[in-house]
């Protein structure tokens, strides 16, 4: 099995440590990724596809046009970049303006076809690897540990844009199977598909309305299930979450810190990954700390 | 040949954008008389028609006014009184096909009036004197569906004298309404609306009452249907049954499913009376839910070891011997065949699933419709009447009501469904008035209610301190406890909301069931874009649907409340009575025609005819009622069918003029 691997910008930069639990544990599966040279940015939501539809669309089918050379179909970690390139594909099935844009990418000798899909790193788990071999692969099942799923919303909606999608996207299955899977809990909590408060760059703009949103959703999940740790495959989720849960703290709003974690980094450690190599060092005690 | 070219100003709509000054000065020497109108389908209009046709100033009439689906039997009127035969006139149609649509190019728009002008001039030249066909009238009617709009119907007519075919595909007649407690605006009890109807239509001796039955083909035309209708098998002798309801109660459990009366709320078995006040009220089996007892398979006989018969728990129960398994049922039922002079349908409505509904946590027992929430209030209900949520029996202390559920919305139906707004509040005072200490709230984008009565009684739902929120509601979230919360936003505060309750009426868009989207493909009636049966007119010829002698009544025109359902039903019997009560009927005659000396029989004409209106005998042979008028016959290749008052002199003569 082989997939183009779309990094983004999110991850590689700021959360390195993912990338390697990815790519750790993808190795684990047999699964190979290809790296996409030359790729740019997938242009996420508040930058190009703002401004102006047809760059967006060029962008997005330039680094879509790389994978379908290599011949593969594209798998990505971060949820911005899954959402863009889907949505450019959704647009672009619309003849006009695959035409438009190959005017453009036939400056740079590249053409777009439109015969790659874009998978998330969570549906490589869910549809593709056979699930009983993914359970042969764990060594250190999780016991007695309540897990908070959170799935993040460019992973569930809009469904008419997606190739793999839940049955009910607001009572989604996926992540909750594979969190089964490592032997914990994930029970549904009534805001599990509320917003992290990052969305629209809200997080930059507004701090109080941002952290709104988080204290809202902690506070469900504290009263509803009291989890242990919080798992999600949304790296943009994974910071606003760490970060919020850090300042709610200081400015005296919550009184407790739950770890969270990106689903790789989880499933690594449960495959006898060395923590060290998927977590960063000052989080890696917290979370050890929790799973024991 | 005097032909006579009349043009409408139409008010403004057609003067204000062709130039009729300039279409007289051209058709001057064109035609023997040209007079213009402000409006033509006024009376002095329509007289100064009439009298230039008895002075004998034209016998061909040219009318340049609006679509002749609005006035072309208007303006016939006017060449028939005065002697003239009414098929002798045509239509240029420099309205809609012209001035409503180039409004902006003025100049062009009074060049395309001419042309169209000039095809209709070119046409009437080759058209012949014809008379309208004329046939028997059977004076009967077929009624289809057995709710209030069917039964209003059918007793109006039966109380004129017609005999009335009454189908229903449910075992028992009554329809929705039956089902419901108390109807708006006057909270009035909706079973002692409908119930002495129901027993009126069973004893009328002018109705036939065909119940668990459905319309299998309509053949024929307005005047003389046959139809055939197809009585499915009730496995019960109802010349026998008493309707007591012994065989009812012992079926195995297994044998049980959700009540469709109750809307799934309760169950039933496979031995089944539809509701305590079917009308028949006589027993059902479901064979496709029978467990069979005692391995005794429906028309077999089995014997215990001493050689006594056994018999399965309902045989053993009814005390009238209906229940026989041992007969060979057919489980085809009986066909039945008769004749009528025009059909009524009155299928009604379907209310949509929660399933659809995604976001509003439909796996949720206490998510129910406001159809469900209807059998909860009604006192034959799963609850007696007591308000009370059936995931735990215990009694809610909120309810939240949510509006436009798939109505206005474009993911489903962007019409309004109308009745909701009223329903709800209706529900909403009902549980005020019984238990006033639970909190209703009602998520409205806003409250639609007009007509008599009803904005007074809105009002009072508010007095009675039930909570009108106005905003779309975005999603529910069940809670552990099994509560729900409603996200929801309050658009006078311009925030969003959240309430918790414990129960969640879903006020879900009314549709055409597909079952009577099957039937209108059967008998061809037209539905219209917005899933309904279409009307022919919406204000003209509301009754009447696209076929001539084909009704319709009640929500499978359209969604309507109660009083409206049985308005128009009364409105559709009305306009049954007015054509039937003819010895007989005109139908226009552009039928397809013959011409026997050029026909060679070949039967070209018989394969492709979709009505089976064209038999060959030597020649081909046109049976009037059947025909349609299409024309598909006319491509002979030996040229030898014509349609009447479209003939292909006649088109080609409008095309070479309009080209040319």
């Amino acid at each position: 099995m082989r997939f183009g691997f779309f990094l983004g910008c999110q991850i590689p930069f700021l959360k390195p440590e993912v990338e390697a639990s990815i790519r750790k544990v993808m190795s684990v599966l047999g699964v190979e990724l290809l790296d996409l040279e030359g790729y740019s940015c997938c242009p996420t939501w508040m930058s190009v596809p703002s401004l102006d539809l047809n760059a967006w669309l060029a962008i997005s089918a330039r680094n879509l046009a790389i994978a379908e050379n290599l011949g593969v179909d594209v798998v990505t970690g971060c949820s911005n970049c899954f959402s863009v390139l889907n949505h450019a594909i959704y647009l672009l099935k619309d003849e006009r303006r695959r035409f438009d844009v190959n005017r453009i990418l036939s400056k740079f000798g590249k053409f777009y076809r439109g015969t790659s899909k874009v998978y998330h790193v969570l549906h490589v788990f869910s549809d593709f690897v056979d699930m009983r071999e993914l359970k042969r692969k764990i060594k250190y099942p999780l016991k007695d540990l309540t897990v908070a799923i959170h799935p993040g919303c460019q992973l569930l909606w809009p469904t008419r844009v997606m190739d793999v999608r839940e049955e009910n996207p607001f009572y989604p299955e996926k992540l909750k199977n594979l969190v089964e899977i490592l032997g914990a809990k994930a029970p549904y909590y009534s805001r599990l598909d509320y917003c992290c408060g990052a969305g629209t760059s809200v997080a930059y703009i507004d701090y109080e309305k941002s952290s709104y949103f988080v204290l809202t959703k902690l506070e469900s999940m504290k009263e509803e299930i009291d989890p242990d740790i919080i798992v999600t495959p949304c790296s943009t989720c994974l910071i606003q979450l760490e970060e919020m849960q850090k300042r709610l703290k200081k400015d005296g709003k919550i009184n407790f810190e739950i770890p969270v974690v990106y689903y790789t980094q989880l499933l690594a450690i449960c495959m006898g990954i060395p923590a060290n190599e998927v977590l960063k060092e000052e989080s890696m005690k917290k979370i050890l700390e929790v799973i024991r | 040949m005097k032909i006579g070219l009349y043009i409408c100003h139409c008010g403004r709509n057609i003067a204000d954008v062709v130039d009729i000054k300039n279409l007289i000065g051209y058709f001057k020497d064109k035609v023997n008389v040209v007079r213009d109108h402000l409006f033509m389908c006024s009376e002095p209009a329509w007289e100064m028609i009439r009298s230039d046709v008895t002075n004998k100033l034209v016998d061909r009439v040219v009318i340049a006014a609006c679509s002749p689906y609005n006035h072309e039997k208007f303006f016939r009127s006017a060449l028939e009184t005065a002697g003239l035969s009414k098929y002798l006139l045509e239509i240029a149609n420099i309205r809609e096909q012209c001035s409503w649509v180039h409004g902006k190019n003025k100049r062009e728009a009074t060049e395309k009036a001419k042309r169209l002008i000039e095809a209709a001039i070119s046409k009437v030249k080759t058209l012949k004197p014809l008379d309208d066909l004329r046939f028997e009238v059977e004076r009967s009617v077929l009624v289809i569906g057995g709710g209030i709009a069917g039964m209003t119907a059918s007793l109006d007519l039966a109380k004129m004298g017609f005999k009335v075919y009454l189908v229903e595909k449910e075992p028992s007649v009554g329809g929705k309404l039956i089902k419901f407690d108390k109807i708006f605006p006057l909270n009035d009890c909706a079973s002692c609306v409908v119930s002495s109807l129901m027993a009126e239509v069973a004893n009328n001796p002018m109705i036939e009452l065909i119940t668990y039955a459905e319309v299998e083909e309509v053949d024929g035309s307005f005047g003389n249907f046959n139809v055939k209708v197809r009585k499915k098998q009730t496995y019960v002798d109802w010349e026998k049954c008493i309707g007591c309801g012994a065989c009812t109660t012992v079926c195995p459990p297994k044998a049980w499913k959700p009540n469709e009366f109750d809307e799934g709320l309760s169950k039933r078995a496979a031995m089944y009376i539809v509701s305590p006040q079917a009308v028949p009220k006589k027993a059902v089996h479901d064979p496709e839910l029978c467990v069979n007892c005692g391995k005794k398979k429906l028309g077999t006989r089995r014997f215990l070891r001493g050689g006594k018969e056994y018999l399965t728990p309902c045989e053993k129960a009814c005390p009238t011997k209906a229940i026989d398994r041992s007969k060979s049922w057919n489980p085809e039922g009986e066909l039945l065949n008769f004749n009528v002079g025009a059909i009524i349908v009155a299928t009604g409505y379907k209310v949509m699933e929660k399933e659809t509904f995604k976001e509003y946590a439909p796996h949720s027992p206490n998510v129910i419709t406001a159809l469900q929430f209807e059998r909860i209030l009604s006192p034959t209900g799963p609850t007696g009447g007591k308000v009370l949520r059936l995931s735990d029996g215990k009694k809610p202390k909120a309810i939240s009501f949510i509006s436009c559920v798939g109505s206005r919305d474009v993911r489903y139906h962007t019409y309004c469904s109308k009745v909701c707004c009223l329903y709800m509040l209706k529900q909403a005072r009902l549980v005020k008035e019984r238990e006033p200490e639970i909190d209703v709230y009602i998520h409205v984008i806003d409250v639609r209610a007009p007509g008599k009565d009803l904005e007074e009684y809105y009002i009072e739902a508010r007095r009675m301190g039930i909570g009108v929120i106005r905003g779309k509601v975005g999603g529910i979230e069940e809670l552990p406890n099994g509560r729900l919360r409603i996200l929801g936003f309050d658009a006078d505060l311009g925030m969003p909301v959240e309430v918790e309750v414990d129960l969640v009426v879903l006020a879900t868009a009314i549709e055409l069931p597909e079952d009577s989207k099957e039937l209108a493909r059967k008998i061809g009636v037209a539905v219209d874009p917005s899933g309904f049966l279409k009307e022919d007119h919406p204000k003209l010829r509301p009754v009447e649907s696209t076929l001539s002698g084909i009704f319709l009544a009640g929500c499978c025109q359209g969604p309507k409340d109660v009083s409206e359902t049985v308005a128009q039903a009364k409105a559709a019997a009305a306009s049954v009575a007015s054509l039937l009560s003819k010895e007989e009927i005109k139908v226009e005659p552009f039928i397809a025609k013959v011409n026997e000396e050029a026909c060679s029989g070949c039967g070209i004409c018989e394969n492709v005819c979709p009505f089976n209106a064209i038999k060959v005998n030597e020649v081909a042979v046109v049976d009037e009622r059947s025909c349609k008028g299409c024309g598909i016959c006319a491509s002979c290749p030996a040229k030898a069918i014509d349609i009447q008052g479209y003939s292909a002199e006649s088109i080609i003569a409008e095309i070479d003029a309009l080209v040319g």
